[in-house]
């Protein structure tokens, strides 16, 4: 054992060690996957024994199979329904299933970050800063970890409240996915191990380089065990949505990947996977902002800003291609009914949209005041500052059209004197095409304000700096000009054609944000630097423009859950089941906002017992770190941060 | 320095409590829409509804208001549970491209090139023009082996099946450049009406159906019923096919067919005579515009006397020699004989909805009506009709008073 | 503002005179500075007057009007940001933020019309009042401009400061006061009105003893076209009625002209521009109709018309409130013939096509 470590001791075998490591990983990773193949073949076995086979069309593949299961219960109130006094159930369950939401987006997304935090630190030649990244790691690591087991706990709750009060349906569900609930619940228990191994092992396999490799391996088997994990979470509701593998009665027709494999799974898994990171981010970087404000020490104060810089920008990283895959699911959504789609834009839903896009609005201002009001602390951004109010000029103008409404609310005395329901002008900026022009705008300010930080603090020394710039600009300028040409173009052709015009739209956004901050990026290769970020020096203002961006997250996705959820109207499961309580209606948008506001306060209450008890076990290590180790993060001049 | 931190704490907690303060305020200020899940629909017998009902039945479920237009004008755009209107387009003040608009387009509106104008035609109109298309024609030889979502082969006459057919199988025939992107203008975006998750019974499309064949006002073309059982080949409100014979399909049980024990006025009502005719005597029957007034005790003797009716004859078209013989004719095979000034508008379904007595009980009870008795009820004729119109008698208290004991 | 004004009007080769000549280095570098936002300027006043001049027939008055608005506007912008700067007035960030608030409030509740509805207009504002504070903290020393006069205000003991602070904290209830005030101010808001203003017409009615279908009648001083049709009288649209050789139809409108304007003085209501704002019209509620509105007798038959002109607002049904119109039953005052003249002549002066049945 010993001569095969000092075997893989040399720097070129280690990284073939770490690949076998993962390799095997890998393929224990699967075998929890058995039992769902063991099924699936099992299935046409077990009824070809029973002599009666009949047949059915799956509603969405149109494909024969052999009919499996029940058909869908059709439900009665209060037979298959509980209620706890005279509470909404369906409220009780909307709470209940939003806090295991928010701990579970937020322990997945965690060690997607750990993962590229850590590779970051390994990859670092210098020593400090690869030290600087790994404790930054670790920290954010710990902060998972009591929230983990408080998603453990609010799954239990969860699925007790399903059980007390919708039974039946929680039952059809079950007898559905039945396997994969089973593999659901070993992934669980896998995923639980892991972390255990991959916290605790955390100073253990600081040791040696192979080990450290075989630490990141366990990172990315946690990742992949926690994506499998919201995968298969999510396939229920998307079954939910929009079924498939079940025929017109909903009888289960013996394969499970056609049931999981719905119209709608994919995109929803990547739209939700990247809302995670993003609020993630968010929710780390409103963590360091509030350890930053606390900070006592220029150092701790240093520290923190670097990590909320570093989170927050890895949530932005994330929130970027978020309203493009957006875009995708509503597509998708349009595809799969029509009608669904419309309910979401233009029908039932469009003033909770109203408050989506107010949402998204807020979370690109506030982004981009954020990034601001950082660049005071980077010397040398004084060259930009004067522009900034250009910009801010820019994200208003495009936000008043962005939230202009189609119909307008008003009294009859005001129709009157507008002359009708639409006003001549302002009706102009309530259509598709003036709202995918701000959008698009709004995302390559963003954009732009991003390079604009990328250079604040450097003067770039390659010799094509000149001629870069100029393909920078014109980068910028072609794709606003794009934009808001075929946002114009829009007004004068018919809608069918109109609806193609945002795809490039979307595409000269991209351009920005590929190629822009690609070539950004080149031209300050080897950058002269106007000084050192002085990290610790962040405005209060800045602090609060990232709870600000936190909260904004986390209500963005409540409101999107709770679209995405009422969709369905009074249907548990689309087309198949309808809903026999008393709260099949849709509710009122002031009744959800009141609702996720709460969702969004019990979330941050508990959080900010998980930071307390994060500091509890900081002063612990604070005091070792002062004890034994002279050289830590104190008494070290604060480094650059890369990005 | 401790205390410091626990005011950052508090800060910190005011700053997100105002934030979601303010976030939840907004959506309380916002437009407060409710979405209350559809009633189970109510089984209506389509037997004993009049065309109008069934109308009204329809303008419910397409706008879920009896005045969409004044919810128009509002600013709102008047949705009912069949959601129409989200994506086409029934009024000229409304906005909804998604699908075929459902009106008639004046001829500077469209912009496409339209040989056949259809554009300019009423959905109704272009009922008839449709299924004689090419195109139409093609969607029947690709689908010749049932399209995959219904199971229903394109196989609409011109009129109210093609109506139907649309509502039942959207993909049967797609209107050009409607079709979702990237199908090769082939499969429709209109859901299926009578499966989730707009799920009309059969009569609800019926009336829908209605609704649109009668939007210009004129009853005669409500033919939806009719389409519905010719296109399906089976009678609207039974279960399945196999349910006939339990049933008893006898017809005593369709209140649609004059029966021998009917009255006049039951006749009239059943067979929707009123839509288009004014007859004295019958109470429901003072609106009609669209055929003669009817005193045949007057117009009948006259009729066969008139030259055009002499010269049909001579043709061979016509064969009545008796005022009775005239109005029966009339009522079975009323396309042979149009009174001048009239169009060929009448219902050609009559001679398979009565039977012999009550033919022949509605024909004596016309024959007995006459100008005098018109008069008497106010009733005049159509503007058009060649006779002109009634001379009117002074007419003193009692006759009035006569009238309204009638 | 006099040397403005001279540079706004000097071409460019003056400019670079201008420009070389000046030996004041510190006006120069300004000069240069703004070298580009005097071209942007140039051309934005030449552009109106270019297009006015040279492209009558592709640009329509209302663009015309609109971009001669705009450059205006603009222009004024300029010309105070221009004459401030010259002057070096600096205007404190305190009181950058109202200034900046009160413009843009007259930009959305007056210059913005027809006025918009309240609650856009409270969006609207609630967006600007985000962004001032954003404009107003965007870096740090903007900041500390636009808080310290309000920390001093509210922690220092000078007098100054002392009376700002008694004058704040008096006004500041006061303000809450008058806005509960308002709030609970019984209100006589007009009722949300269900008024039907195009009903269905009824069948057929009865004008001066004769039955009207009112599907089947048309127009009898319309012409029939080549096809049979009825004449919607494109070829006379904007030709003058009063040549001595006007064709007849264009006889029949002028006719029709002298009852609107004359005989019947439908103008009185319905206004010289038949938009609904004659000298009368705002005695009531609602106002007359506005026929050069697209929702009006653009979208109606000619035979709607005619029933609305000759039976008035006592002829309407339920649903349009008979007692809510002011129009008289026209039946009782002129002939069917002069009624069909005067629907004529609305269509043909308004440039609107009467609906047809088809």
């Amino acid at each position: 054992m010993r001569s095969l470590m000092r075997w893989l001791q040399s720097p070129k075998r280690k990284r073939v060690g770490a690949f076998l490591a993962l390799s095997l990983f890998a393929v224990a990773l699967l075998l929890p996957l058995v039992p769902v193949f063991a099924v699936a073949e099992d299935t046409p076995a077990a009824s070809s024994d029973t002599p009666k086979i009949e047949k059915a069309k799956d509603v969405f593949y149109k494909t024969e199979g052999i009919v499996y299961g029940p058909p869908a219960p059709k439900l009665k109130y209060p037979d298959n329904y509980g209620t706890y006094g005279t509470f909404q159930s369906r409220t009780i369950l909307w709470m209940a299933n939003q806090q295991h939401l928010y701990f579970g987006s937020f322990v997945l997304a965690v060690p997607m970050f750990v993962m590229v935090v850590e590779l970051v630190g390994m990859l670092q030649k210098d020593k400090r800063m690869s030290k600087k990244y790994d404790d930054l790691a670790h920290e954010f690591m710990k902060i998972s970890l009591t929230a983990y087991s408080i998603t453990a706990i609010l799954g239990g709750l969860l699925i007790f409240t399903f059980l007390a009060l919708y039974p039946g349906f929680f039952m059809y569900l079950a007898s559905i996915f039945r396997p994969v609930m089973h593999v659901y619940a070993l992934m669980f228990i896998l995923e639980s191990g892991v972390l255990y191994v991959y916290y605790y092992g955390w100073d253990k396999m600081n040791d040696s380089p192979f080990l450290k490799w075989c630490h990141l391996s366990l990172s990315v088997l946690l990742n992949t065990v926690g994506l499998v994990l919201m995968f298969f979470a999510n396939t229920w509701l998307a079954f939910m949505q929009a079924p498939a593998g079940v025929d017109d009665q909903g009888r289960f027709l013996g394969n499970i990947w056609n049931a999981i494999h719905t119209p709608l799974v994919i995109p929803i898994v990547v739209h939700r996977i990247l809302g995670n990171a993003a609020f993630g981010g968010g929710v780390v970087a409103a963590y360091a902002a509030y350890r930053f404000l606390a900070a006592k020490s220029p150092e701790e104060k240093a520290h923190y800003d670097w990590m909320s810089y570093t989170a927050m920008f890895m949530g932005v990283l994330n929130l970027i291609p978020l309203p493009f895959a957006g875009y995708w699911l509503m597509r998708e959504v349009y595809a799969y009914r029509q009608q669904m789609g419309i309910t979401l834009m233009g029908g039932l839903l469009a003033w909770v949209f109203i408050m989506q896009a107010t949402m998204i609005a807020t979370l690109f201002i506030t982004l981009n005041y954020y990034l601001w009001t950082a660049m005071g602390r980077m010397p040398g951004s004084e060259r930009y500052t004067r522009f900034f109010k250009y910009m801010l000029l820019v994200l208003i103008v495009a936000t008043l059209t962005w939230l202009t409404p189609h119909t307008l609310v008003m009294t009859p005395a005001e129709l009157k004197a507008m002359g009708g329901a639409q006003h001549p002008v302002i009706g102009n900026y309530g259509v598709m095409s003036a709202k995918n022009t701000a959008i698009n705008i709004i995302i390559t300010t963003t954009v732009l304000c991003f390079c604009i930080y990328q250079r604040a603090n450097k003067v770039p020394t390659v010799k094509w700096a000149w001629w870069g710039n100029l393909a920078l600009g014109a980068i910028f300028v072609g794709a606003a000009t794009n934009v808001i040409f075929l946002g114009i173009y829009g007004y004068f052709i018919p809608a069918n054609v109109r609806i193609g015009l945002s795809v490039p739209q979307v595409c000269s956004t991209l351009t920005t944000l590929f190629i822009g901050v690609t070539l950004n990026t080149m031209i300050l290769k080897n950058a002269r630097s106007l000084g050192e970020i002085r990290w610790g020096q962040m405005s209060t203002r800045g602090a609060y423009a990232l709870f600000l961006l936190a909260v904004a997250f986390t209500w963005t996705m409540a409101v999107m859950g709770y679209i995405r959820s009422s969709v369905r109207l009074h249907w548990h499961i689309n087309e198949i089941m309808r809903d026999a309580s008393p709260w099949a209606f849709t509710n009122p948008i002031g009744y959800a906002g009141n609702i996720n506001s709460l969702n969004v306060l019990i979330f941050w209450t508990m959080l900010l017992f998980v930071f307390w008890l994060g500091t509890l076990t900081d002063k612990k290590v604070h005091s070792t770190v002062k004890d034994t180790a002279g050289e830590g993060i104190e008494g070290v001049s604060i480094p650059v941060g890369s990005h | 320095m401790e205390k410091k931190k626990k005011g950052i704490i508090s800060k910190v907690g005011m700053w997100y409590l105002l934030i979601l303060a303010i976030f939840a305020g907004y959506t309380n200020w916002l437009p407060q829409i409710r979405g209350d899940a559809p009633e189970a629909a109510v089984a209506v017998d389509v037997g004993t509804v009049t065309p109008e009902q069934l109308k009204e039945m329809g303008q419910k479920i397409i706008f879920g208001t009896d005045d969409p237009e004044g919810a128009l004008r509002k600013g709102e755009t008047p949705i009912g549970k069949g959601s129409c209107p989200l994506c086409h387009r029934f009024f000229m003040d409304q906005k909804a491209d998604r699908c075929p608009n459902l009106i008639a387009l004046p001829a500077e509106q469209v912009s496409s090139p339209d040989p056949e104008k259809l554009l300019q035609m009423t959905e109704e109109e272009r009922s008839y023009k449709r299924p004689l298309t090419e195109r139409y024609q093609s969607f029947k030889e690709k689908l010749s082996g049932g399209e995959p979502n219904s199971g229903i082969k394109p196989h609409a006459t011109p009129g109210g099946q093609y109506l139907v057919e649309s509502e039942y199988c959207p993909n049967c025939f797609v209107v050009a450049g409607f079709a979702i992107k990237g199908t090769n203008d082939m499969v429709s975006p209109m859901p299926i009406i009578n499966k989730p998750p707009i799920e009309l019974t059969d009569t609800e499309i019926v009336s829908v159906v209605t609704f649109l064949q009668t939007r210009s006002g004129d009853m005669s073309k409500g033919t939806a019923k009719e389409s519905w059982e010719a296109y399906f080949g089976k009678k609207l409100g039974e279960a399945a096919p196999g349910a006939v014979a339990a049933g008893g399909a006898a017809p005593s049980a369709d209140s649609k067919l004059a029966l021998d024990t009917d009255t006049p006025d039951q006749i009239v009502g059943k067979m929707g005579c009123f839509a288009c005719h004014k007859i004295p005597g019958i109470a429901v029957a003072k609106i009609g515009m669209v055929g003669p007034l009817l005193i045949e005790g007057t117009n009948a003797p006259n009729r066969i006397k008139s030259p055009e009716y002499r010269k049909a004859f001579k043709e061979g078209k016509v064969h009545a020699t008796t005022p009775k013989e005239y109005v029966m004719e009339s009522i079975m095979t009323p396309w042979l004989f149009i009174v001048p000034g009239f169009q060929d508008d009448m219902l050609k379904d009559f001679s398979k909805k009565f039977t012999f007595a009550a033919l022949s009980n509605m024909a004596d009870y016309l024959l007995q009506q006459t100008a005098d008795k018109a008069i008497k009820e106010g009733l005049d004729r159509l503007p058009q009709e060649k006779e002109g119109p009634l001379k009117k008698t002074a007419m003193g208290n009692s006759d009035k008073q006569l009238a309204m004991n009638n | 503002m006099d040397s403005g004004l001279k540079i706004a009007g000097m071409t460019g080769r003056r400019f670079a005179q201008f420009i070389h000549y000046n030996k004041r280095r510190r006006v120069c570098i300004m000069m240069k500075r703004k070298t580009l936002l005097m071209a942007i300027f140039s051309a934005l006043l030449l552009y109106p007057v270019i297009s006015w001049a040279g492209t009558e027939k592709y640009i329509n008055a209302g663009i015309f009007a609109l971009i001669v608005e705009i450059g205006m506007g603009l222009s004024i912008i300029f010309l105070a940001w221009f004459v401030k700067n010259k002057l070096k007035i600096h205007i404190p960030k305190l009181m950058q933020a109202p200034i900046i608030w009160g413009f843009a409030f007259i930009v959305f509740r007056v210059i913005l019309q027809p006025p918009i509805p309240f609650t856009l207009l409270a969006v609207y504002m609630g967006i600007i009042t985000i962004a001032i504070f954003l404009y107003s903290s965007i870096d740090e020393p903007s900041w500390k401009e636009f808080s310290t006069p309000i920390r001093i205000m509210l922690q220092e003991d000078t007098k100054n400061a002392k009376t700002s602070r008694y004058i704040v904290f008096a006004a500041l209830p006061l303000l809450i006061g008058y806005g509960t005030y308002d709030k609970m101010l019984p209100k006589f808001e007009e009722p949300v009105e269900l008024r039907t203003v195009h009903p269905a017409p009824p069948a057929s009615i009865n004008l001066h003893g004769k039955i009207i279908n009112l599907q089947t009648e048309y127009n009898p001083f319309r012409g029939k076209g080549a096809d049979g049709k009825e004449e919607a009288g494109a070829q006379y649209m904007g030709k003058n009625p009063f040549a001595a050789d006007a064709p007849k139809y264009l006889q029949n409108v002028r006719e029709g002209g002298e009852i609107f304007f004359g005989t019947a003085g439908c103008v009185f209501c319905h206004g010289d521009n038949l938009d609904g704002r004659g000298m009368f019209a705002f005695a009531f509620n609602p106002i007359p109709a506005n026929f050069s509105d697209p929702g009006t007798i653009a979208q109606l038959q000619e035979t709607f018309v005619l029933w609305r002109v000759s039976k008035g607002g006592p002829g309407v049904p339920r649903e349009t409130f008979p007692w809510a119109s002011a129009m008289p039953p026209w039946e009782k005052h002129i002939t069917q013939d002069e009624m069909w003249k005067v629907i004529m002549f609305e269509y043909w002066h308004t440039g609107f096509y009467p609906r047809t049945w088809d």
